[in-house]
């Protein structure tokens, strides 16, 4: 698939279905991250447990959806609320 | 063999009370005086005999009143015309039957001589020989079992127990009978078989026993279910005891509930040794007063001194290889310089050991809804009154001891120690790792389903163990109050059931870490799927 070439979005889970059947996935390479350790300095802890929340939540796409999530229909369908749901249940993760 | 025995005074009393009473009947029914007498001599013979006797004299009754008579005639006055229908009669009829010979003498025109004629019994005769049959019947029925409901039926009316009232004689006769059988082994073979093979014990009263009452077994189990959702501690060894099991030896291959934990399977205590009788005994070297969590090892096997399944201190052998929960209590700082012979320790992991316990339903929702309202719209928002039904029908609610995390679980109907898996949160404020900790301790007491909103909580609760089994779409008069379709539109919702054959923390949380269950693919599991479509 080309850069440039616009990726449809399926409208409801019946396109989406039907989409996935030409959908083929590629498994992340990431690997769950681990939470920083908690004798960090207070300043460095911050960071580093921004940091560890936004890998982990890509870990999470990846797992569910495949490295290519792009152009999973699944994702591409929930992709407008994904963000919404991952911070309603990122305190369930991390 | 009742019936053979000698001497039996429940049958000499039952032969005196009824069946000279029921022949005394008989005998004024057939208006037959000699039957009188004949009783008298009847009680001194076997029962058998008795029945035989009423037998043959029915089956003679039979052959010569119910079958009719045969009139054969021949020209009277003639010795051999008498004498050749004699021979035809005799050769044509069997034993027993009636018939009479009558001359016949010319009339008026001349005519007379041989003819035969047939008299057949009127109807009401072969209805008053089954009538006597259907009597004898009942009298013999209830002469061996007291009464005849447990062998055919009869109106009895509607309500009036007597179906219960025959059963119940039945078995007095039975546990009778019992008893006697019980006097005569335990007198004429087991104490023989004491004092010629067990001369030590020929003085201890040993008795044969014949079972004739079954407990309740299901009414007690009820009870005591309802005695286990009230908190009592409960003796596995007397559920085993009263459903007629045995405890599964180490090596043994067992079935077992979920949320009951492993403890109690694996706690075959100590090896016993055989000393002065059979008596279980503490290996030696164990301290006299131990704390609770010390471990100490043994040749080799490893005794911690922790709470047993309901909740008493005791020694148990722990299997370092496994981990139960009470085996998770951090033990005491004096017994920590004891460990060093209790093996390798948990390993390191990277989600926290966070502890639950009991919680109200206030506290519980205090917390609950105090997430934001993005946050809680993802769980069933039951109210406290809510939760105080499902608690009266054995749910439980548990909550750290800072109230930012917990859980509830609701018990799944006919499937006792299973349990769905509800409302699981964690505030921002609560310990790290703290919702993870929440689903490990849930499905090690027995979460066994659940259903979850969006494909991002399916995958949570994948990695533990739990595997969808229907996803079905969005419904708008079942949303979550609150529900932001701006923000969330209709994401899918998923049924899951847990499919790890494990309730071992440590276990799980391995699993978890190491991807046991496998990828959480979205393509696998859209809207539709049904694990076993019916």
């Amino acid at each position: 698939m080309s850069e440039t070439q616009q990726i449809k979005r399926p409208r409801n889970e019946e396109e989406a279905k039907e989409m996935a059947k030409s959908f083929r996935r590629t498994e992340t390479t990431l690997t769950e991250p681990l939470p920083p350790p908690e004798d960090l300095p207070p300043e460095e802890y911050k960071k580093a447990e921004a940091e560890y929340e936004q890998k982990m939540k890509q870990y999470f796409l990846e797992s569910i959806y495949g490295a290519n999530y792009k152009e999973n229909p699944y994702y591409l369908l929930r992709e407008p609320y994904w963000d919404n749901e991952w911070e309603a249940i990122k305190d369930l993760i991390l | 063999m009742v019936l053979e025995a000698r001497g039996n005074p429940r049958l000499q009393d039952r032969q005196d009370r009824q069946v000279i009473g029921e022949f005394g009947n008989l005998g004024r029914e057939l208006g037959m005086n000699t039957l009188g007498k004949q009783t008298s001599v009847l009680t001194s013979k076997s029962f058998r005999e008795v029945v035989l006797w009423i037998l043959s004299f029915l089956m003679e009754f039979l052959e010569r009143s119910a079958f009719g008579f045969e009139i054969w005639g021949y020209p009277a006055g003639s010795k051999e015309a008498e004498e050749r229908v004699r021979q035809a009669a005799t050769q044509r009829i069997g034993e027993h039957r009636n018939v009479v010979l009558v001359p016949q003498w010319p009339d008026s025109a001349g005519f007379g001589g041989f003819n035969y004629q047939r008299i057949e019994p009127s109807m009401a005769g072969a209805e008053a020989a089954r009538v006597i049959v259907e009597y004898f019947s009942h009298v013999i029925k209830r002469y061996i079992l007291g009464q005849t409901l447990t062998s055919e039926a009869a109106n009895t009316g509607l309500g009036s127990n007597l179906g219960e009232i025959h059963l119940a004689t039945f078995q007095q006769i039975v546990r009778y009978d019992a008893r006697n059988l019980e006097e005569s082994i335990t007198t004429d073979l087991v104490r023989p078989l004491l004092e010629h093979n067990f001369p030590e014990f020929a003085e201890e009263d040993f008795r044969f026993v014949i079972k004739t009452e079954d407990e309740n077994v299901s009414e007690r189990l009820e009870l005591l279910e309802r005695a286990y959702r009230m908190g009592l501690a409960i003796k596995a060894e007397e559920i085993r005891k009263l459903v007629g099991i045995s405890p599964p030896g180490p090596e043994d291959e067992v079935v077992q509930l979920p949320g009951q934990g492993e403890e109690p399977q694996t706690a075959v205590p100590f090896s016993y040794a055989r000393a002065k009788g059979i008596q279980y005994s503490l290996p030696e070297g164990l301290p006299e007063n131990p704390e609770e969590g010390t471990r100490v090892t043994i040749k080799g096997k490893t005794y911690a001194y922790i709470p047993n399944a309901a909740g008493k201190l005791q020694w148990q052998v722990v299997d370092e290889t496994k981990s139960g929960p009470s085996q998770l209590k951090e033990p005491s700082a004096s017994s920590k310089k004891e460990e060093k012979h209790a093996g390798p320790q948990q390993k390191a992991s990277k989600l926290p050991q966070v502890k639950f316990g009991p919680t109200t339903p206030q506290r519980f929702i205090q917390f609950r809804d105090s997430l934001p309202t993005d946050k809680r719209a993802y769980l069933s928002q039951y109210t406290a009154e809510e939760i105080e039904d499902k608690i009266k029908a054995g749910a439980k609610i548990f909550q750290t001891e800072d109230g930012t995390t917990g859980y509830m679980l609701v018990p799944i109907p006919d499937r006792p120690g299973e349990y769905d898996l509800c409302n699981v949160f964690r505030t921002p404020q609560g310990p790290k790792g703290g919702g993870q900790a929440a689903v490990i301790e849930a499905i090690r007491q027995g979460a066994t389903t659940l259903d979850c909103i969006g494909d991002g909580l399916a995958k949570i609760y994948h990695k533990f163990g739990f595997k969808v089994c229907k996803v079905v779409p969005w419904d708008d008069q079942y949303a979550p109050e609150g529900w932001d379709y701006e923000k969330n539109d209709r994401p899918p919702i998923y049924f899951m059931r847990y499919v790890g054959d494990t309730r071992n923390p440590e276990e799980i949380k391995k699993r978890a870490e190491s991807g046991y269950y496998g990828v959480f693919r979205k393509e696998d599991f859209p809207v539709g799927y049904e694990e076993h479509p019916k």
